[in-house]
């Protein structure tokens, strides 16, 4: 049997059968044996750890003769003569030579060479070795993040797989941050991988998955790995498999983790004079700078006590005829409010940014488990509680995540087990809005008068700012949400090589959103009280039935796995309304009976979908040189059109053991194995967010009219929503994949190399329609993307000595995009109305051009700011000095459509990733990871300086154009950026972040042990170390919740992280 | 043990079958949209489709609600109204600049023109699908008579866009049919094309629908007020004036000319207030309207914020200093609503932001009567920036101005509002003031409004007797509607189609669609040759010399006087905008047809003849 460290899942299964073979294989020697007078050796092969090793050749040098180890390692080898040498080879092992001698057993333990060639993989309805694999996959052990203390699936998955690219996700929760596998290769559906938990693929969130309980994360990215998931699998998979427990006595683990997060990447918010100094600035801005026709208008906002020499306050005050007190007078021109210009006077300023950021965000998490292996069972079992502050004020996520892992063998035909969690979320937090914190200004105040009560507006200018924290006080919220997965299964061997599996995976979710506005809330008290209640229940059940079959024939190798799938998918959402409480609302969110306006009080959305499946795979291999792996999947899907529910994905691989060749053995000195892969396969993506989208859909609603009498009459109202598509089908990709799998100079380098080349047909695109026709786009199948691409990985052993080992894990990609086909050709016309020809068209309107990157700019192109000896030229076209200068592609005196160019592409050109880990004295752990993205822009739509209204507003620090700062990357305060035609302004987002350092110290095992644990291992990490880029302002990968919306753009936390790891 | 392991083995190759037949089972996979209506169970019978016609009020009432309603943009490119926001880049005030195909023509902080094109095609689309399904053999249960009003209603919703459609952005595409497919390839089609074929249509709509239905609902009379806006466009005065007679003489219409509903009590008041009070404009006592759009507070189809006609109808009187400052300089008015005030302003007016700018066309010239109830500042109907108080509280026992009225002028002759262009207008206040349960302050909430009203209809008659050049028959409909408003009767040697628009903007400021109709009399006037103010006009230079601009620069003195704003905005308005642009986006988006796009717009170079036909 193979070495498995991570022993769980079909492995077992495999074994049995394999043992099956092996005994006909033993009966056949022992009946060879009969006819000879040799001696016969018998032994055990094991690894380091001794864990039985089967399948390692057994020969005697200098000859071809030999056997192979069976079950638990076991061989016996007839026949053998005496003083002949036994040489012991296993693929990804050290080779052994062992003098026979007649009667002893020969029990040897092999060494791994650090290949990974024997880890064990999960490749979806089942596993696999490194070694045994013919498509491309990537595999994270997260128990060797321990040290970085990942807080979601993305945290282990972040810069440490080549190919997949995960977004930073500086919010509380952590796990917003979006997964692609090789790129986009949809432009509409969704390009989120597939994920799929201990086997069965997983409809929850990832945040309610215990980064803690997850063993190794494994993900497919060619064709034909991930062809097992047909019509789901487009967009690489995801398996997540959780931890088991292990050989001897409980273990009992505690994961205590405390950290600190602190604000980074945010602009300066102005405050106190540096403010005032803006204010003046923005002012004389917004008056149209000095001009003929308004000389000197900058002293006119110039603080009278900072006048120009030969000016006096005198003169100054004549400027617009004011009279009395000077500074009262500035204030008055800087547009302040009384409120304002009483606390300037008094000398009071508020500083928002020490008010609005969280100073002492805790974050605190801690996980308890239980797990142990023994022979008829196996358990783990864990309980895990997590609570985040954010970085702004009140910004706080928590989470209780437990998990429960039972596998008994009942019976050597019978397995059964359950993988079971439960997590409950709590989002009920109500966070500081940064929004109204930017309408504020330094000189308002927070309070009223009494210094009890909140002021409206800090500023007295209700209609623009609001106070920042009157939500918190005066909304009470409940947002929590429970989720239930369990994977029930049974398993177990039947004859003639049969096995199977069937799993069962219900899944259960509820979500609570009471939202309760107070009847005294300072904006809203006319509607006495508002209730939002939302209950929605989610119920999803996943059922596989997979039938295996394993057979080996001398160096043949047979695995066939079938699979029969069915899955629903159904929630139930329930939202109701109320205003206007009587007697009153303290009843909150618990009573919106009581609430007196409850016209609209119910609005209910319920969803059905159901798939089903039939998959085939078959796997062979012949003296573990030639692999080949061939699937067929049938998929059905209930959201696609009446003609195209089902479909069928097949794929095919094959890989060639370069290395085990015998005319190889000359290089074996320094090549330990190489492999050869090409994989081929059609993949499908059946990602809708709305499964009704083939249907003609009608919205419902009511209408009001009244009777001739006077009387309401409520009339129901119905509004079709889209156009129907019964053609709506599957998006196909089809991709083919080369790979070199490699390890060199006993495993001190090891690694891949892969190049892809994915066509997708037959997008799911909301292809826009001209309005003309009532409807703004129809979801529809069209065009073609084409996906090629490289990837890397290399791991290098640095440096093994006594006391310092340094390992180097580095991979780099790059995803080249492009849209080959959009709508196809359709005529195209002369002046006169007569067709000239055929072309294919661009999609403008939604930014789609054939031969481009899906996420090219196509836009007017900012070649600087206007100056001010160009005021004349910038007039022509309607601008002004300080306003941005589009480039006039064309040349013809007016900026049209024809003017735009290509900008850049919104993904990464290059993407890498750097990995160095480091152990001192044994004890000491040390790690970085770095990871970059080079060559994509990002809309910076601040630098045009008109986000706000600045004689009303606050500023985060950034440089603006004025005639005597004449700068060409920024424009002027209220400059002119819209005009006849609306553009973006970009600028380069690449960056390289260092985002995990971690130190770890592992307790010596005999202090341990006397203090009566198992071990001790105290970390720590940063998390978001830094982040080195050209981009300044945020975080150049955290866009907050829209990327194409920088607006929402928010301060992202640096974290400082200290543990404790003790297992009892 | 072996078996065991046998009926195991059995056991899983029957369940494997069982479950590859279940889930092959063919309604396995059949979509199920649990709380969603599909329009093959729905247009099929007589509820259905009145659910449908419904759905397309709702779609047409968004014209007059919300912030920067769109009607603001049929206003601005008036003699009534300019942009008045001043704060920032955007807002279409330099009409040269920034009404273009490409730019940014739906937003509340530039332009609806989008929004007219967008929406009044999603009705044609609802009225096309009522159109095509009543006659599908799904609806065959439906009686012919039946069907008959359905069909006239759709008619009538769908010539009311295709009215809209035609002078706002004159020859545009003409769909008829249910779209079921993605169409691409439209074509334009020319105007009176489009018209005609709405002028048959709603002669049929005017023998089945209804003279009687539900207020919100269609009724003949609407039906017959729009015939009559058709046949005054295509020049057919005598089929205007019959359509119109039809209405007036029917018997159950008549104008408001005593007081009624929730504020007949209120002596001071008097019928013009009591008109467009939110609560009597559907009440069972109104004989006036013919169509109107409901909203209702609370009610699912509250347009969410209201109406807001106190926040972009009135000034911006909610800021101090230094905007609006007392004699003595200091801040004159409190900035919030409610707490205690002494005087409320916002509770009053509401917060204006003067985004849709009255001229002084609107506020003075036009009112030559001084008992015209449309003007009466004595009952509050109507208001002036002097009729509010300085109500700072900070003002109290410290400055004398506290509780006084406020002025724009100090006493040494100081202006006492710095932007005079938001901050100080008179508006009506009968028409725009809303209660407002939603927004604190107010902005002007939920209220029904009228979309075709009694007055109008007058007017309308008024308007083809004088394109006639009967005069003494114009001047008696005219009359009708003034002396409703109590001003003395006009002679008829007043009658001209400029003091029909005069009169227009008296009665039906902020309802009437103020471009649309400029532009159908400016086509008038280019296909009749008749003169105005001594001019004449042809329609092969529309686009280049027309009576509706030439109107905006006699009437509107910002553009006419290219007034330039705080901001340093210029107000610019030229010949071509007498017809909007086509949406950029449209014409890209089909592909397979060819779009015309308007004279003075860039793309006009490729134009090809307008269609003679609608496509079928």
């Amino acid at each position: 049997m193979k070495k498995s460290p991570h022993a769980y899942g079909h492995a077992p299964t495999r074994g049995i059968s394999r043992m099956i073979c092996l005994l006909l294989f033993l009966s056949l020697s022992a009946l060879t044996a009969w006819s000879q007078t040799t001696s016969t050796i018998t032994g055990k092969v094991t690894d380091s750890k001794n864990a039985p090793l089967e399948g390692v050749s057994i020969q005697i040098k200098g000859t071809k003769r030999g056997v192979t180890s069976g079950t638990g390692g076991n061989f016996s080898f007839p026949n053998v003569p005496a003083n002949a040498t036994l040489v012991f080879s296993y693929t990804g092992f050290a080779d052994k030579e062992v003098a026979a001698k007649a009667g002893t057993p020969v029990n040897i333990s092999l060494t791994e060479v650090a290949t990974g060639l024997n880890d064990v993989v999960v490749v979806g309805y089942g596993t696999s070795t490194k070694k045994d694999l013919t498509g491309s996959v990537a595999q994270v052990k997260a128990t060797q993040l321990e040290n970085e203390n990942p807080r979601s699936v993305q945290d282990i998955l972040r810069g440490n797989a080549p190919g997949l690219d995960v977004a930073f996700d500086g919010s509380t929760k952590g796990s917003g941050g979006a997964m692609q596998i090789r790129g986009k290769g949809s432009l509409t559906a969704s390009t989120n991988p597939l994920v799929v938990l201990d086997g069965v693929i997983y409809p929850g969130g990832l945040e309610d998955i215990n980064p803690n309980d997850i063993a190794t994360i494994d993900v497919l990215k060619d064709a034909s790995a991930a062809a097992v998931f047909g019509s789901r699998g487009s967009n690489g998979i995801i398996l997540i498999s959780t931890k088991r427990g292990k050989v001897g006595k409980p273990i009992i683990t505690v994961n205590a983790n405390v950290g600190l997060n602190r604000v980074s990447a945010k602009p300066h918010l102005l405050t106190g004079p540096e403010f005032l100094d803006f204010r003046s600035d923005a002012l004389w801005a917004i008056n149209g700078f000095d001009s003929t026709s308004k000389p000197g208008v900058k002293y006119k906002f110039t603080d009278p006590n900072k006048l120009p020499p030969g000016m006096t306050v005198a003169q100054w005050l004549a400027l617009d005829a004011s009279t009395g007190d000077p500074t009262v007078a500035w204030m008055n021109r800087l547009k302040m409010k009384p409120i304002e210009i009483s606390n300037y006077q008094a000398g009071k300023v508020l500083d928002w940014e020490k008010l609005i950021y969280e100073q002492n965000a805790i974050q605190q998490d801690y996980t308890v488990s239980v797990a142990q292996r023994k022979e008829d069972y196996n358990y783990y079992f864990s309980l895990g509680y997590l609570d985040n502050m954010g970085v702004t004020v009140g910004d706080r996520y928590k989470t209780l995540r437990a998990r429960f892992n039972l596998e008994s063998n009942v019976a050597k035909f019978l397995t059964i087990g359950i993988n079971a969690q439960f997590a409950e979320r709590d989002q009920s937090a109500i966070a500081v809005p940064l929004s109204d914190m930017l309408q504020t200004t330094p000189y308002g105040s927070i309070y009223t008068d009494d210094g009890k009560q909140l002021r409206l507006s800090p500023n007295d200018d209700p209609g623009n700012n609001t106070n920042p924290f009157i939500p918190q006080q005066y909304q009470d919220r409940m947002y929590k949400y429970d989720n239930f997965f369990a994977n029930l299964y049974a398993k177990g061997k039947l004859p003639y090589g049969f096995s199977y599996e069937a799993h069962f995976a219900p899944t259960y979710n509820t979500l609570r959103e009471y939202n309760h506005v107070d009847a005294t809330h300072p904006v809203q008290s006319s509607q006495k009280g508002i209730v939002d209640r939302r209950n929605r229940t989610d119920f999803n059940w996943t059922t596989d039935l997979i039938m295996r079959w394993n057979g080996k024939f001398g160096k043949h190798s047979i695995e066939a796995t079938f699979l029969a799938n069915a899955e629903k998918n159904q929630y139930w959402d329930t939202r109701m309304h109320a205003e206007n409480f009587a007697p009153n609302d303290n009843l909150g969110f618990n009573a919106p009976q009581s609430g007196t306006a409850p016209l609209n009080a119910t609005n209910t959305e319920d969803r059905y979908v159901t798939r089903d499946a039939l998959m085939g795979r078959v796997t062979y291999n012949y003296d573990q040189r030639y692999f080949l792996t061939a699937t067929a999947r049938r998929d059905g899907y209930s959201g696609f059109g009446e003609e195209n529910r089902r479909a069928v994905f097949p794929s095919l691989s094959v890989a060639w053991a370069l290395s085990e060749e015998r005319f190889m053995k000359n290089t074996s000195k320094w090549l330990d194995y190489a492999k050869v892969r090409v994989s081929w396969g059609e993949n499908g993506n059946s990602a809708l967010d709305n499964p009704y989208q083939a249907l003609a859909t009608l919205g419902a609603g009511t209408y009001i009219y009244t009777t001739p009498s006077g009387a309401t009459n409520n009339q129901v109202s119905v509004f079709s929503n889209n156009l129907a598509n019964p053609e709506l089908k599957w998006e196909k990709k089809i991709a083919t994949n080369v790979g070199i799998d490699y390890s060199i100079f006993k495993g001190i380098v090891s690694g891949s190399f892969d190049y892809y080349d994915a066509n997708t047909k037959d997008l799911l695109v909301s292809r826009t329609l001209p309005t003309i026709t009532g409807f703004n786009s129809i979801l529809a199948n069209l065009g073609e993307v084409k996906n090629t691409g490289f990837e890397m990985s290399v791991t290098t052993q640095n440096m093994k000595r006594n006391n310092f080992e340094w390992r180097t894990t580095f991979s780099f990609w790059f995803n080249k995009n492009k849209i080959v086909h959009l709508y196809g050709a359709t005529p195209d016309y002369d002046a006169t109305g007569k067709q000239i020809g055929v072309s294919e068209k661009d999609d403008i309107n939604n930014g789609w051009f054939i031969g481009h990157d899906i996420s090219d700019q196509f836009n007017y192109n900012v070649v600087g700011v206007w100056q001010a000896s160009e005021a004349a030229e910038a007039k022509k076209y309607g601008y002004k000095p300080g306003d941005f200068k589009l480039q006039d592609t064309n040349g013809d005196g007016s900026y049209t459509i024809a003017d735009k160019v290509f900008m850049g592409q919104q993904t990464p050109k290059y993407s890498f990733n750097l990995r160095n880990e480091f152990r001192i004295y044994k004890n000491f752990d040390f790690a970085f990871t770095l990871y970059g993205k080079i060559g994509q822009i990002y809309q910076m739509n601040e630098a045009k300086n008109v986000d706000r209204f600045y004689d009303r507003a606050n500023f985060y620090l950034r440089p603006y154009w004025t005639p005597s700062n004449p700068i060409n990357d920024y424009a002027a305060i209220n400059s002119n950026a819209s005009g006849a035609v609306t553009w973006n302004y970009y600028r380069n987002a690449s960056f390289v972040r260092l985002s995990n350092v971690s130190l770890g110290y592992n307790v010596p095992a005999a202090t341990a042990k006397k203090w009566g644990m198992e071990s001790i291992k105290a970390y720590f990490n940063v998390v978001n170390a830094a982040v080195f880029t050209g981009w300044n302002y945020f975080d150049p990968e955290y866009k907050g919740s829209d990327p194409n919306n920088p607006t929402n753009m928010a301060p992202v936390p640096i974290q400082f992280n200290f543990g404790l790891n003790v297992n009892l | 043990m072996k078996k065991i392991q046998k009926i195991a083995f059995l056991l899983s190759v029957i369940t494997v079958t069982t479950m590859v037949l279940t889930a092959c089972k063919k309604d396995w996979l059949d979509p199920k949209p649990l709380s969603i209506y599909v329009p093959e169970n729905t247009l099929v019978d007589i509820p259905g489709f009145k659910s449908a016609l419904a759905s397309i009020s709702n779609n047409l009432k968004q014209e007059w609600y919300g912030d920067g309603a769109p009607n603001i943009t049929e206003q601005i490119f008036s003699d009534e109204n300019v942009e008045g926001t001043d704060d920032k880049t955007g807002p279409a005030q330099n009409l040269d600049q920034l009404i273009k195909p490409d730019a940014n023509l739906n937003s509340v902080d530039f332009n609806k023109i989008g929004y007219f094109w967008d929406r009044q095609y999603v009705s044609i689309r609802a009225a096309n699908t009522i159109i095509t399904r009543v006659k599908a053999p799904a609806a065959a249960g439906i009686s012919d008579s039946a069907k008959n009003v359905i069909l006239g209603q759709a008619y009538f919703f769908r010539a009311y866009s295709y009215y809209r459609l035609v002078h706002q952005f004159g020859d545009v595409p003409c769909p008829i049919k249910e779209v079921t497919s993605p169409k691409t390839d439209f074509i334009t089609v020319k105007r009176e094309v489009i018209l005609k074929r709405m002028q048959q249509d709603l002669e049929f709509a005017v023998k089945w629908v209804p003279w009687t239905t539900d207020k919100g609902d269609i009724n003949r009379a609407a039906c017959y007020h729009q015939l009559a806006k058709i046949y005054l466009a295509l020049g057919l005065f005598d089929e205007a004036i019959t359509a119109t007679s039809a209405v007036i003489n029917q018997g159950s219409y008549k104008l408001m000319t005593a007081r009624f509903g929730v504020d007949a009590g209120i002596t001071t008041k008097n019928v013009t207030w009591d008109l467009h009070r939110p609560d009597n404009k559907a009440a069972a006592a109104n004989t006036e309207v013919l169509y109107l759009v409901t909203d209702r507070f609370g009610a699912p189809s509250a347009f969410s914020g209201g109406i807001q006609t106190m926040r972009n109808g009135t000034p911006f009187l909610s800021v101090g200093a230094p905007n609006l400052v007392t004699p003595s300089g200091k801040a004159g008015v409190a900035a919030t609503q409610g707490g205690g005030l002494e005087f409320d302003n916002m509770a009053l007016y509401g917060r204006g932001i003067g985004r849709c700018r009255i001229t002084s066309y609107y506020y003075r010239e036009i009112w030559d009567d001084v008992n015209d109830q449309r003007h009466d500042t004595i009952s509050g109907n109507w208001m002036y920036p002097e009729n509010v108080r300085y109500s700072n509280p900070a003002l109290k026992g410290t400055d004398t101005a506290y509780g006084l009225r406020l002025r724009l002028y100090g006493p040494t002759g100081t202006l006492l509002c710095q932007d005079t262009l938001r901050d100080w207008f008179p508006w009506p206040h009968y028409k725009l003031y809303i209660p407002d349960l939603t927004n604190n302050p107010m902005r002007g909430g939920a209220t029904d409004w009228y979309v075709f009203r009694l007055a109008e209809t007058y007017l309308l008659r008024a308007e083809a007797y004088v394109w006639k050049g009967d005069m003494g028959s114009a001047v008696a409909d005219v009359n009708a509607v003034r002396t409703r408003a109590k001003c003395a009767p006009y002679l008829a040697s007043k009658m001209s189609i400029g003091a029909i628009l005069d009169e227009r903007a008296r009665e039906l400021y902020f309802e009437e669609p103020r471009k649309t109709e400029l532009t159908r009399i400016a086509y008038i006037f280019a296909k009749t040759g008749l003169p105005y103010n001594g001019k004449t006009y042809t329609v092969a230079n529309f686009s280049t010399s027309n009576f509706m601009v030439d109107r905006i620069l006699e009437k509107n003195v910002f553009y006419a006087k290219n007034f330039v704003t705080a901001h340093g905005d210029v107000f610019r308005i030229s010949q071509y905008h007498v017809l909007w642009p086509i949406p950029q986006s449209a014409i890209l988006a089909n592909t397979d047809g060819h779009i015309n796009q308007n004279q003075g717009y860039s793309g006009a170079s490729s134009n090809v003849p307008p269609s003679e036909v609608i496509p079928e």
